[in-house]
């Protein structure tokens, strides 16, 4: 049972608590992410996120708890052949054809000479980037240097992949062509972690979102559901206004269930609206004397919920 | 593993013309322009490591010896053995910068001066100097020992002098001797016949000693330079996450850091090669007489330089950072560790300072491995502090790169 179970769940995470020195920045984290699934790992700046990550690659030192890789606790110092990390810069050597980038971390993450050919096909092929194998990293575009980032990571058809922040400074084309990478890499059987702070690329690519609050995922879920739960019926207005409020406008707006954003000029309410009620919560705004820019009326998203959660947490 | 690393760093290299400048051209060029000034160089003040061999053992001449041994920046070390042809040795091998010799008065040749000064062509500067204190400490202190080299002269001119004018002129010349400074002090003799002091080059048949001096000397300093700049990528390696990679791999980071040591030392052993192949080629410098010492003295230099590259890189946190410290660190070692100028000519507490560097240890032992004749033995003695200096620095590296890979 439990070999099925770790086979199952290539990542096992239990009860971790894990830190620098005497700070403890993970307190009694569990965590399990299964055979072709895509979590994830949402949190505000310094929440953990990458202490996490430098985690599961067995760089952090574990307090109390463990981490499982493929079934085997991890320990700090010691190299685990089940993670491919893509990292948030572009850790590749900039003069290096993709090709011989790929030779060369095939050969650090322990494969054999006669491997590395194959093994590189497969990734530029997974990663779209076969036509491009011979151009030096540093002529690639934006996208194709994250592609690239991305197949480095998975030469050696790691059981868990680490993505972190894996499109940030790309455009929308690009990030659309990541996001089928990433989503074609799940096939492979591969438990995949995606830390990120786009919150849309969260709902679209995870099956599993966990925010990282004081130390662990509370909540963690399905997107849909985490945000049913949360929302219900209720709908989010969203108010982006011209002029910085008065006292008064202010008072009005969250008598009203408003609160605000994080840029001061926008200002958001989860509100059970009947049909027609939209010109109600106008009616409101105007009445203030609100310069408005524009009123939306949306359902709630990732966003919302990670809005909702940052202003709990400060209120804290 | 660490040969894949290497390899990137070659790549690096080759692909990086800027690299390939500082790497093998700017050295040579350097190397040159040191080489062509101080190959025709003079010097004034400067502390002289001197050995005296007196071969008269009259007591003027042992009041010369304990005289000489009173002028400031004159150093005098006893020679175990007292011969011509052994001092002769310490001064070819550079064990000493000069050497004194004084002549027995018998001496049949009268045009033969009875001190003799020897130097090799890299402290010919010095041997200037030496001579300039003996002239003037004869003509103030020992003016008889001239005026009678100049006797016979002026014998044969007035056609011979009687025995009351030969006693007469003994009694006065003995006077001038001992001290008396009413007779004749502060004359000059003008010509050669009264010349009592010689220089003489031990190795002139390859007067280019200075430029090997040079050689090694430019080529550490280029070492550590060019190294400190290579050794520079582990710290971008850091913060492009290259090393966050590499570390989840069986490997870990000690692969990095030994593939950069591995190729840097490589590199630096091609950029010594370059610089010695440009003087034997444009200087003839003599590599061939102890080439087996050349090679191995070059490895270690190159280790050395490597090790303590990587340690500096390791242990600071940004690129700037590295590139002032490694900076500041490389002009230091290489002023006061005779890269620059030749540790001769610095004041005897500098000179001792400069111990503390690697690369007065790895200059001392390419002048051995220059040296014709000596063995590899002579070489490897200066070569065990850089050695084990270079040891610590790797181990440190590894161990620092750890650490800021794997956080406690």
């Amino acid at each position: 049972m439990l070999n099925n179970l770790r086979n199952e769940y290539p990542l096992v995470i239990n009860q971790l608590t894990a830190g620098y020195g005497d700070k403890t920045i993970l307190d009694g984290l569990e965590l399990s992410v299964g055979k072709g699934e895509i979590f994830g790992l949402l949190g505000s700046n310094g929440s953990g996120k990458t202490t996490l990550i430098r985690t599961i690659c067995g760089r952090v030192h574990i307090k109390t708890g463990y981490v499982e890789l493929d079934g085997e606790k991890i320990e700090r110092g010691r190299s685990h052949n089940a993670v491919g990390l893509v990292p948030q810069e572009i850790a590749l050597y900039p003069f290096l054809s993709v090709r011989e980038n790929l030779a060369l971390f095939g050969q650090l993450s322990g494969l054999a000479r006669t491997e590395i050919a194959s093994a590189s096909a497969a990734a530029l092929e997974a990663t779209g980037l076969a036509d491009r194998a011979d151009d030096a990293i540093e002529t690639l575009s934006g996208g194709y240097k994250r592609r690239a980032n991305i197949a480095a990571a998975i030469l050696h058809q790691p059981s868990i992949i680490l993505f972190d922040e894996p499109t940030v400074g790309v455009d929308i084309d690009a990030r659309h062509g990541l996001h089928d990478v990433i989503k074609n890499l799940r096939l492979s059987g591969a438990a995949i972690i995606l830390t990120t702070h786009d919150m849309n690329q969260a709902e679209a690519l995870c099956d599993r979102v966990g925010f990282l609050r004081s130390g662990n995922l509370v909540p963690v879920g399905k997107p849909e559901e985490l945000i049913e739960n949360t929302f219900g019926k209720k709908r989010e207005v969203v108010i982006t206004v011209r002029e910085t409020l008065s006292q008064n406008q202010t008072n009005r707006l969250i008598k009203a269930g408003f609160q605000r954003g994080k840029s001061g000029m926008e200002w958001s309410a989860f509100l059970k609206l009947r049909p027609n009620d939209e010109g109600k919560v106008a009616n409101i705004i105007y009445n203030a004397g609100i310069d408005v820019h524009e009123i939306r009326f949306r359902q709630p998203g990732l966003d919302s919920l990670f809005m909702t959660l940052a202003h709990k947490d400060s209120q804290r | 593993m660490i040969l894949a690393v290497a390899k990137v760093m070659a790549l690096q290299t080759v692909r990086d013309r800027g690299a390939i400048v500082l790497a093998f051209i700017l050295p040579p060029l350097i190397f040159s322009i040191f080489a062509t000034i101080f190959s025709g160089a003079g010097g004034s003040e400067a502390n002289l490591d001197t050995t005296i061999v007196d071969l008269a053992k009259t007591p003027i001449s042992e009041r010369l010896v304990a005289r000489i041994d009173e002028i400031d920046g004159i150093t005098i070390t006893e020679p175990e053995t007292r011969t011509r042809e052994f001092v002769s040795q310490l001064v070819k091998r550079g064990a000493v910068d000069n050497a004194i010799v004084i002549l027995p008065p018998s001496s049949d040749d009268d045009s033969i001066p009875p001190i003799h000064i020897l130097s090799n062509s890299s402290t010919q500067m010095t041997g200037s100097i030496l001579n300039g204190h003996l002239q003037r400490l004869i003509q103030t202190e020992f003016p008889g020992v001239r005026m009678r080299r100049s006797a016979p002269v002026f014998e044969q001119l007035v056609g011979g002098l009687s025995t009351e004018q030969e006693r007469s002129l003994e009694d006065n010349l003995s006077r001038l001797d001992n001290g008396d400074d009413q007779l004749g002090a502060g004359q000059d003799d003008g010509g050669n016949q009264g010349q009592l002091v010689t220089m003489e080059l031990v190795d002139k048949e390859d007067d280019i000693d200075i430029v090997s001096y040079f050689a090694g000397a430019i080529a550490f300093m280029f070492l550590l330079f060019s190294s400190m700049q290579a050794a520079i990528s582990l710290i971008e390696e850091r913060h492009s996450s290259i090393i966050d990679r590499v570390a989840a791999g069986p490997g870990g980071v000690d692969v990095l850091v030994l593939g950069k040591f591995l190729f840097l030392t490589a590199r630096g052993t091609c950029q010594v090669a370059l610089i010695f192949l440009f003087a034997w080629i444009f200087y003839s410098v003599n590599i061939g007489g102890n080439f087996f010492s050349l090679v191995i003295v070059t490895i270690v230099a190159a280790m050395t330089a490597s090790s303590l590259a990587l340690f500096a890189a390791s242990a600071c946190t940004t690129r700037q950072q590295a590139n002032a410290i490694s900076s500041f660190v490389v002009l230091v070692f290489s002023a006061i560790g005779g890269s620059m100028i030749p540790r001769f000519l610095m004041p005897d507490w500098l000179q001792g300072v400069g111990w503390a560097t690697p690369n007065a240890w790895i200059i001392e032992a390419y002048k051995e491995a220059l040296f014709d004749g000596g063995s590899v033995l002579n070489s490897i003695g200066p070569l065990i502090p850089p050695l084990i200096a270079g040891i610590v620095a790797l181990i440190a590296a590894i161990y620092l790169s750890r650490r800021r890979v794997y956080i406690s």
